[in-house]
Parts: structure tokens; C-alpha cells; sequence
């Protein structure tokens, strides 16, 4: 942001003897020489404190998940077509679908830290052609910081109700009790001491954490129909 | 996609771009909606440029980049062994996968790549990955005429559109060698990895600062660790897309196979392609001189019997095998030292010939190998059997650079479905697995038609209607331009190290000659091995008598007695000062040596080839969780 912020004093100090800012127009501009570019830093935090650790509260895990819900994926096989027509799974019509099943990934979190993006325009050519971009710029040394980024179990869960009717509880809210010996459960969590113990119910977890060090140049552009490949 | 007749929906993305487009010598303006309507844009197009990506460990060594290669992505083993796994003794599998970096090689495109190059994980930035021609593409299209599953009978032509979005990796060029420095970059890349796999202990609870038992498993400090290098040094993804859209329907379960989880749900079609180049000249230069020749002399009389008589003194020559063979005409009996002087009575000549079996010679030269994948699994630092940087911090280990199996050339392109054949995700009955499908290709003749591949005839208008194809690193279907191949191939071709190909039917075969190169354990050498079959030779002594006769105070000779053989290790020898050579020596026969063979290295398994692969209908299911 400093070349931005450079920028915009400059223009403050060019206006100093008017009482206010005034749009310039584009003769004007065009004289300006600044770049235009801006440097970005962006820092996600995703249920993380400062330290990157986990925040969510043991009793409320649930609410630390993301859910997908792959289309037409209900427990009893049941579907609806491209016309919006409930159908079962032989294609016989029915009224209502099932249960829905969802993806869930449990224990969600992670910190995301980009410390240096810059953003410039540039021209790029093709042929005949010459065509603006955006440039994204990536400082090896400042590299993105992924910190226990990632989710602690992903399982499977489903509806309780179908056609997620009254009282239904989502598969994504899931936070049942079962299971016997090493994989016991209660409230969601394994019960069974050791490595399990306390983890929310499901299997391989995926946990990222480094720096992500990226060099070079992105350009950006538009592929429109004078582009050989669009 | 091209075979199916279909006419491509444009569908315009307005671009934010389109605005700076308008306003690049002018200041920004606002863009009227029937000025960008009038935008085409097609997608989003990427361009990556003196790009590397590496993974570092989360601290500020190495100027705030990080230790190198000690970032890390880990799968975390959550949840209870299988029953049958744990009566085993099994425990948990615990996989960190350290130092994911994609780069360009050292070596620059198409040089010989060495054992020390395929064992560093980064090189240098790659300078231009694509072209502003032929860029990354992010965009969404729609095909219209797609056939759906319906197949009420084979020759049902119900289809639908489907729109989709496809990520697509810069085209693969047909001819790279006249591509620019930069632009071959492309076709240049190093990606390497490398993992710490452990057999974590269940009972023991998770500790990140510490070994402690957690690994112990089976007994203290037992060597619960897989470490393992991935390093692919020379090799592009080029031509690579993959395409994510909702499917079309009309499958029910139970009819002809197919299944209701195919209908409208997320379908994902797409080409994996990963080539290090075309192989089909890729080929060790091997020599062998002409088979082995035997000539043999004719006999040479080396002794005609014609001095014993008048000659005495100094013996003139000793058969040290005795007479066995000789004739047992009078006066010459066995004992051959009575026929060494003049008094003999007995006359003995001896012949020798020499046999001589020519040299042979063969020679094996490396070829360029300019892409070579290889998996190590010995460290030389950080040896520590339960220690990852994980846990313990420290730096990323080296590892031998003359272990593990090498794979040169290695050709991957496969073709995972397609828009009316998805890869669709599903949940098992039960409730809690995972299913992978790839859609069973129905009794439709419209979508196996665009499958099956008529080898003998590629041209749909003659061949019957067929247009599958193979994608192989010669062609992928139809080219997209004159410039670059196609993406729309539906047969899957992955090669390793020496080829054979006949353009005419798009085939890929092994190359099965003596210069073909390959899978190999440990690197193949560089430069030329020599072999050679030592000429040889062995020597025939044979000897026969003749005795003398006396009548009254005469002497007559009797007729020479047959030739024989000397037994073999004993000599004949003459006067040692009077004659040279003086001793020949019975030899044992040898056999005609065989040709020399090429010397290929130990270590090379050759070549292998997997071509015109066609999924008919695949489903993983995953058990136990």
C-alpha cells in the first residue's frame, strides 16, 4: 500500500491551495507517472488465535466445520432430476428425497498469512495484439505462512430426518454416540485412551504447516475470443 | 471434445479487466452494461513467470524463506484400526510429507541429466510456464449435445448440454525444440518431494514436541520409519485440464449397470498428462563385432624322426607323455626314452597345429537421458530412525544419490472420463465410506462410439463412427491448432523409457532392442561400457613311430604307425640349444567362445509400456472407515 498511499499524499500536496479534492481529468492523469501498483499483505485467521492455536471450545466442536453436500447425495440412493422431479433410484417418481449425506471436515482451522503481494498492470503481447494485465509479483524471502492449517478428521454424516423435514438434525451438526472398544464414542469424540482420545469422530485429518515460498510473476488477463485458445 | 458436434456457447464473463482495457492511457471509467455486453471474455488466463513454489519449514531461517524442505502436509490418523488390523499388531500409519517444491532442473531441456541431478529437490525458477499465447486457462464453456445415460435401446440418442469449468494447463507444443530458451522451460520442470511415514503407536497419546514412545510400537526405538525422496527431474504438465460440471441423467440403478448416483450430481472429467518428451529415439548406441571365428592351422611337421640316427650325446627330444598312441611296430615300444638317441631302433616324428579362435568386442552407450523420476529411500544425514522435523526441528536430510529405482522417460497421460462418462463421488450403503466411480460407458452407441477406438482407421467418416483415440506424448486427439496437440484423446498411454511408435495408428509400443533403456535400480551409467571375449587359442602335438628292422646286419624301416594325440599337459621337447621354439605342449581343446553380448548395465530392467488403456468402468470403495 505504500506506493498507493505515496501516491495519494502527492496528489494532497498538489491540491494544497484549494479548499478540497477535485477529480482530475485525464489529461491530467496521464501525466502522473506513478505505477499504480500496490503492495498487499493479508493475514487469515480461521478459529485461531493470535498464536495459531485452536480456539474452539471442547463442548461446541460442531460449530468448527465445514460441510460439503454433493449434489443429489441421499442416504436411500434418491435423486432429483435436471427438471426438478424427485425420482428413486430405480427412476421410479416419489415425493420426497431422503436423507442427505454430507462430507464434513471437523476441526477446521488454520492461519494463513500473506506477508508480501504485489499488484501491478503491465502489458502483454501476442501476436499483434497487446493486452493489460494484472501482475501479481511473489518475494521468495516473504514467503506465505501456513500455520496448522487444515482439519482435524473428515467423515461422512447424515440427516437424521429426510427431505431435511421437521426436527431434522444436519449431518454437519453431528454429534452422536456409538461405537465399541478402541472406536467408542460420545458426544462426537472418541472415548478409547490413547492417540483417539478426545479427537472428533472420523478419519484422516490433514494438517498443513510451513512456509510456502513462491517466487516469480502471475499475470492476469482476460482470454477473449481474440485469444488463440478461447 | 472436438469430435462431438457440438457448437460452443460463448458465454461471456465480464471481466473487471475489461475495465482497465477501456482505460489504460485514460483514467478508469465506468462501463456502460451495453459495453460489456459486448465483452467476450471467454475466461480468466494465467500466466506464471520466473515462477518456483517450495515448501519451508514455518520459521525465518535461510533470510526469512524458511529451512528448506521442512514444511510439511500431514494426514493425521485419525480413528480406530480395523479390527483385523490391530489383531495383526498393526498400528496407525502416520504420514508427514515434507518439502513439496516444483521448479525447473539445473540441467537445462533436453541435457543429459545425472545421478546428482536427480537428487536435489530445487533448482532454479522455471522462466516461462505457458506463453501469453498459450497461457493457464480458468474458464467455464458449454457443450451441447452431450449424450446422457439413457439407453433405453443402443441406438437412443437422448442428450442434453452441460456446462462446465475447466482449469487447463498451457496446450503441449508439437514441436518444443523450436520453442525459445524461456518458453522451454515449460517442458523443464523438477518437482520433488520428500516423506516420513511412522507406525504410530494407538495407546499412546500425540505429542509434536517430543519422540517419546509414541513410535514404539512392536519394541523402544524400533525403526518405525518409511523415509522416502520423489524427485522427477525434466518433465512438463502441459496439455493437462481437468473439467468440474454437474452430469447429466437418466440412469437408474440395476438396469444394464448402471446406477441413479451417475444422475445430476458432480461429475469431474479430465487429462493428467505428464511427459518428459517424446522416446521413441531414446535408445542406448550398442556395437558388437562379428560372431567368433576358429581357423586352424595346418599340421607343421616339427619333428621329422630323420636326426636320431648318428646323433648322440645331448637328447634331441623327450616325449614326456610316453608313447601312448604310438604305433607298436618293432623296436618301438613304450618306452620312449629309449628313442631318444641314435642307437634307438625306433624312429618317432611329431606334428603340431595351432587353433586360434578370434576376439569379439561389444559396447553400450548411454544415451541423453533427460528426464529421469526416481524413488530413494536412503538418507545420508539426519539419521536419527525415529527423528522428522516435525517433531524434532533440524533440517531436511540428503539422501543417497546412488540408491533407489529410477524411472527415465517416464510418458503419463491419462485420460479420466469424460463429460458423458464422469468421475462422480458417491457414499457407500453403509453410510460411512467413501466411493470413487467412474461411470460404466452404457449400451449407448453415441457415447461408445465416442469411446472405441478403431485402430486400423482413425477417420470417423470411413471407420464405422469410432473416435476414441490414444493421448500419448505424440498426439492427444485432434490437435487443438497447427501449433499445439489436442486434449480431447480418450484411451490412456503411460511409457517408460524406450519407445517404438507408428504415427499411423497412433500405437506406442516398448522398444525391445538391446539399446533400450528404462526402469533401472540405481542410475544407469554414463559414457560407454566395453566388453570384449579374449581371443584365445590351443595347440595339437600328436606323434607317431616307425621301428627299424635288422636282417642280418641290415637295418629296414617299417611303415609309420597312425597319428595320435599327445595326452594333454605333456610336451615334446627338443635340443634346447639347438632348436626354437623346442617344446610344444598338448592343450586342452576349447570350445568356440559365444558372441560377446552388449554389455548393458546390471542395473538396467529396460523399458515398459502401457498403451491404449480405456476405463470401461472403475469404482474404488474404501473400507473400514
Amino acid at each position: 500500500m505504500k506506493k498507493l498511499t505515496l501516491l495519494a499524499t502527492l496528489l494532497v500536496c498538489g491540491t494544497a491551495s484549494h479548499a478540497a479534492l477535485e477529480p482530475m481529468d485525464n489529461q491530467a492523469l496521464q501525466t502522473v507517472m506513478g505505477q499504480g501498483g500496490a503492495d498487499i499483505s493479508l493475514e487469515l485467521r480461521l478459529n485461531h488465535d493470535a498464536s495459531s492455536n485452536f480456539v474452539c471450545a471442547n463442548g461446541e466442536l460442531e460449530y468448527c466445520r465445514i460441510a460439503l453436500s454433493i449434489n443429489n447425495r441421499y442416504a436411500d440412493g434418491s435423486y432429483k432430476d435436471a427438471l426438478g422431479v424427485v425420482r428413486n433410484s430405480a427412476g421410479g417418481i416419489i415425493s420426497n428425497v431422503g436423507r442427505k449425506q454430507w462430507l464434513v471436515f471437523k476441526g477446521v482451522q488454520g492461519t494463513l498469512n500473506i506477508q508480501e503481494l504485489k499488484i501491478d498492470g503491465v502489458d502483454l503481447s501476442y501476436a499483434s495484439t497487446i493486452k493489460p494485465a494484472i501482475q501479481l509479483s511473489f518475494n521468495p524471502l516473504k514467503p506465505i505462512q501456513f500455520r496448522n492449517f487444515g482439519y482435524q478428521s473428515l467423515s461422512i454424516e447424515t440427516d437424521t430426518v429426510a427431505n431435511e423435514g421437521v426436527g431434522n438434525l444436519p449431518g454437519y451438526l453431528a454429534k452422536g454416540s456409538g461405537g465399541v472398544g478402541s472406536g467408542a464414542y460420545v458426544d462426537g469424540k472418541y472415548t478409547a485412551t490413547g492417540f483417539d482420545n478426545g479427537r472428533e469422530v472420523g478419519f484422516t485429518g490433514l494438517n498443513i504447516h510451513g512456509n510456502l515460498s513462491v517466487a516469480g510473476t502471475l499475470k492476469v488477463f482476460s482470454c477473449d475470443a481474440g485469444h488463440p485458445r478461447c | 471434445m472436438n469430435q462431438i458436434q457440438s457448437q460452443w456457447k460463448r458465454r461471456a464473463l465480464a471481466l473487471a479487466i475489461s475495465a482497465i482495457i477501456a482505460g489504460r492511457a485514460f483514467a478508469l471509467q465506468p462501463i456502460s452494461d451495453e459495453e460489456l455486453s459486448e465483452s467476450v471474455g471467454e475466461g480468466i488466463a494465467f500466466l506464471p513467470e520466473n515462477a518456483s513454489v517450495r515448501m519451508n519449514g514455518a520459521d525465518t531461517a535461510n533470510g526469512g524463506a524458511g529451512t528448506f524442505d521442512t514444511g510439511y502436509i500431514r494426514y493425521i490418523p485419525v480413528g480406530p484400526l480395523t479390527t483385523e488390523a490391530a489383531s495383526a499388531g498393526a498400528g496407525k500409519g502416520d504420514i508427514f510429507l515434507y518439502g513439496l517444491a516444483i521448479s525447473q532442473s539445473t540441467k537445462n531441456h533436453g541435457v543429459s541429466r545425472t545421478v546428482a541431478d536427480a537428487n536435489t529437490r530445487f533448482d532454479r525458477t522455471i522462466n516461462s510456464w505457458g506463453s501469453a499465447e498459450n497461457p493457464w486457462l480458468l474458464k467455464v464453456e458449454t457443450e451441447a449435445n452431450v449424450p446422457d445415460f439413457a439407453a433405453a435401446t443402443p441406438t437412443a440418442t437422448s442428450n442434453g448440454s452441460v456446462s462446465y469449468l475447466a482449469l487447463e494447463a498451457p496446450l503441449y507444443h508439437k514441436n518444443i525444440g523450436a520453442l525459445s530458451a524461456s518458453e522451454k522451460s515449460a517442458y523443464n520442470l523438477k518437482m520433488a518431494y520428500w516423506a516420513d511415514a511412522f507406525v504410530r503407536d494407538p495407546s499412546v497419546v500425540e505429542n509434536m514436541t517430543a519422540t517419546g514412545s509414541q513410535f514404539d510400537l512392536g519394541g523402544a526405538g524400533r525403526a518405525n520409519r518409511l523415509r522416502l525422496q520423489a524427485i522427477w527431474d525434466g518433465f512438463s504438465i502441459n496439455g493437462t485440464n481437468l473439467n468440474i460440471f454437474q452430469t447429466l441423467g437418466g440412469a437408474s440403478t440395476g438396469v444394464q449397470g448402471m446406477s441413479s448416483l451417475y444422475n445430476n450430481t458432480l461429475g469431474i472429467s479430465g487429462a493428467l498428462r505428464f511427459n518428459s518428451g517424446d522416446a521413441s529415439g531414446l535408445r542406448a548406441a550398442t556395437t558388437q563385432s562379428a560372431p567368433s571365428t576358429r581357423t586352424t592351422s595346418a599340421w607343421v611337421t616339427t619333428w621329422d624322426g630323420s636326426r636320431h640316427q648318428n646323433v648322440t650325446g645331448p637328447q634331441n627330444y623327450t616325449d614326456t607323455s610316453g608313447s601312448a598312441g604310438g604305433a607298436t611296430s618293432a623296436g618301438c615300444n613304450a618306452n620312449t626314452g629309449a628313442h631318444r638317441d641314435g642307437n634307438s631302433s625306433c624312429r618317432m616324428q611329431f606334428q603340431t597345429r595351432l587353433t586360434t579362435d578370434s576376439a569379439t568386442s561389444a559396447t553400450w552407450t548411454a544415451p541423453t537421458m533427460a528426464s529421469v523420476f526416481r524413488f530413494s529411500t536412503r538418507e545420508t544425514t539426519n539419521t536419527n530412525v525415529l527423528s522428522t522435523p516435525a517433531i524434532n526441528g533440524g533440517s531436511a536430510p540428503v539422501f543417497d544419490q546412488s540408491e533407489g529405482i529410477f524411472l527415465y522417460n517416464l510418458n503419463v497421460n491419462v485420460v479420466l472420463g469424460q463429460l458423458y462418462q464422469p468421475l462422480v463421488v458417491a457414499i457407500a450403503p453403509d453410510g460411512q465410506n467413501i466411493v470413487m466411480e467412474l461411470a460404466r460407458i452404457p449400451n449407448k452407441q453415441s457415447i461408445y462410439k465416442q469411446l472405441y477406438t478403431n485402430y486400423a482407421n482413425s477417420n470417423p467418416a470411413t471407420n464405422g463412427g469410432y473416435y476414441g483415440s490414444t493421448c500419448n506424448v505424440n498426439k492427444c486427439g485432434s490437435d487443438e491448432t497447427a501449433t499445439y496437440q489436442g486434449t480431447n484423446a480418450t484411451h490412456s498411454s503411460i511409457t517408460i523409457g524406450s519407445t517404438e511408435y507408428t504415427a499411423a495408428t497412433n500405437v506406442t509400443t516398448a522398444h525391445k532392442g538391446a539399446g533400450s533403456i528404462g526402469v533401472s535400480f540405481g542410475g544407469l551409467p554414463t559414457g560407454t561400457q566395453t566388453a570384449t571375449t579374449a581371443a584365445q587359442s590351443y595347440r595339437d602335438v600328436q606323434q607317431r613311430t616307425r621301428g627299424t628292422s635288422s636282417s642280418w646286419g641290415s637295418y629296414s624301416f617299417d611303415g609309420w604307425g597312425g597319428w595320435s594325440s599327445l595326452a594333454i599337459g605333456s610336451s615334446a621337447r627338443y635340443n634346447l640349444a639347438t632348436y626354437s621354439p623346442n617344446t610344444w605342449t598338448q592343450q586342452a581343446a576349447l570350445s568356440v567362445p559365444a558372441p560377446t553380448t552388449i554389455p548393458t548395465p546390471s542395473n538396467n530392467l529396460g523399458s515398459a509400456v502401457i498403451d491404449g488403456l480405456l476405463i470401461q468402468h472403475m469404482k474404488f470403495t474404501t473400507k473400514g472407515l
